[in-house]
């Protein structure tokens, strides 16, 4: 069983309109509304590969009662924080083109007791875990170490514990050695205080961070695949080309992938390849299921041997 | 060649203090003598827009405020030390070791990797030790350059 933690979760409504031009009227076609946030998304998934998972969430106002509606449809089971602000709703605009503009509401502002209150309903839905995924930004007014601290609090207890975030948190979780981390290029390049733009710059990045204690570093890149890292061990994978439609929600579909096939090495990375992939070729934040999932055209390399390592992304 | 990020001149070894704000204001007052910030009550504002959305006093008696910011010409790292301690947010207690990071806007990634830097060698006592004891300005600006700068 796999608990993902949502600190500051969303209702996610897509909207397509011809084009979008700022300070007319414009009147808009389809709309869709999701739950959002990477940990609801990480859980969504798993349920979709009839994974047990448990989304661990704060909720408060009309639009948390709408999250929560909205997760019974499709899944995980749900704990939730009761909290005294709303729950942020999120705004997507897809134009004609596939341009794509997001309005992000920063989400309520936590209490330090509800911020405990989350702390401490995580802790106990996370005794019987396999793997605890802390996702996403903080909500405003929480500690840039608050995923440190759980980190912490939850080494020896039992379960693994994953992160997927950036910036400050990222940055002070790292310090408190999760077992993983999922980072993008752009984090990545930001733990390093380096570019990266081969292959070989991944590798190398990620190895200062296992080499801190990490255990293992799974970093997406996109169309380019994921490269993970565990020890001094590397490899990198890709998928074959699938038209992509929407972004969102493909790291999160990779974490889901990697932990599914339980988190080791290269088999675990091409299934986590193709979920990502998967769910970059479906609309929206959808998470892909078994049925959306190819394995065809999925590549594994070997980089301790020193392939490829100088392919640029 | 740019300047060290840290420099004796931007170390106090006896800040004196009642709250974050005065303690960062202190700091990067030192930022703005040495011309490294063009305007600190601009520079000051983005820190504390920053620190309401997340504060940053960690465990053990740590505050690391930080912004990236229009005003900061290059990348710098401020450090005080106080007695009494300062409220950084932090839950087990005021911070004796405070670490302002300024870095310019479009500075690239040195903000995180300084941050990230500290973090991973503040969890070590030894760390923490080192600096509480330090004698001097110069045995701190060592201290940080050879652990948390890497060179």
């Amino acid at each position: 069983m796999i608990v993902t933690l949502t600190a500051n979760p969303s209702v996610d409504r897509t909207i397509e309109v011809a084009a979008l031009r700022p300070g007319t009227v414009i009147r808009a076609g389809a709309s869709r509304v999701d739950a959002g946030g990477k940990g609801v998304n990480v859980a969504r998934a798993l349920v979709a590969h009839g994974c047990k998972a448990t989304a661990v969430l704060p909720s408060g106002g009309a639009e948390g009662a709408q999250l929560e509606a909205l997760l019974a449809d499709s899944g995980p089971d749900l704990v939730t924080v009761r909290v005294a602000g709303s729950i942020r709703a999120n705004v997507t605009v897809v134009e004609a083109d596939g341009t794509t503009t997001k309005l992000n509401e920063p989400g309520p502002r936590l209490s330090g007791a509800e911020l405990d209150a989350l702390a401490a309903s995580l802790i106990e839905a996370a005794a019987p875990a396999s793997w605890v995924v802390l996702c996403g930004s903080l909500s405003p007014g929480a500690p840039a170490d608050w995923y440190a601290g759980l980190t912490r609090r939850l080494r020896g207890t039992g379960p693994r514990v994953a992160i997927d975030t950036s910036g400050p948190p990222l940055a002070m979780a790292i310090a408190a050695q999760p077992d993983l981390i999922k980072p993008n290029r752009e984090e990545l390049a930001e733990l390093a205080g380096r570019p990266i733009d081969t292959i070989a710059d991944v590798v190398g990045a990620a190895l200062t961070l296992t080499a801190s204690g990490v255990h293992t570093v799974l970093t997406s890149l996109g169309p380019a695949g994921a490269v993970l890292v565990r020890g001094d061990a590397a490899w990198h994978s890709t998928a074959a080309a699938l038209e992509p439609r929407s972004t969102v929600g493909a790291g999160d579909a990779m974490l889901a992938g990697y932990l599914a096939a339980g988190a080791g090495g290269p088999g675990a990375l091409a299934e986590a390849v193709a979920w990502g992939s998967a769910a970059a070729a479906l609309p929206g934040s959808r998470m892909p299921g078994p049925g959306d999932i190819t394995h065809a055209g999925i590549h594994i390399t070997d980089l301790t041997t020193g392939n490829l390592a100088g392919f640029r992304l | 060649m740019p300047s060290p990020v840290i420099t004796p001149d931007l170390v106090d070894l006896s800040l004196e203090a009642p709250d974050r704000q005065t303690a960062t204001r202190q700091l990067a007052q030192r930022l703005a003598t040495r011309g490294r910030i063009t305007d600190l009550d601009g520079f000051l504002a983005d820190v504390t827009a920053r620190e309401q959305q997340m504060p940053t006093g960690i465990e053990g008696g740590i505050g690391i405020p930080h912004a990236r910011s229009t005003f900061v010409t290059e990348a710098s790292l401020a450090f005080a030390r106080s007695k009494v301690g300062v409220d950084f947010g932090a839950a087990d207690g005021p911070a004796h070791l405070i670490f302002l990071i300024a870095a310019p806007e479009g500075g690239g990634s040195q903000h995180m990797t300084i941050l990230a830097a500290l973090a991973r060698r503040l969890v070590h006592a030894s760390f923490r030790e080192a600096l509480a004891a330090a004698p001097d300005e110069q045995t701190v600006v060592d201290i940080v350059t050879k652990e948390v700068l890497g060179s």
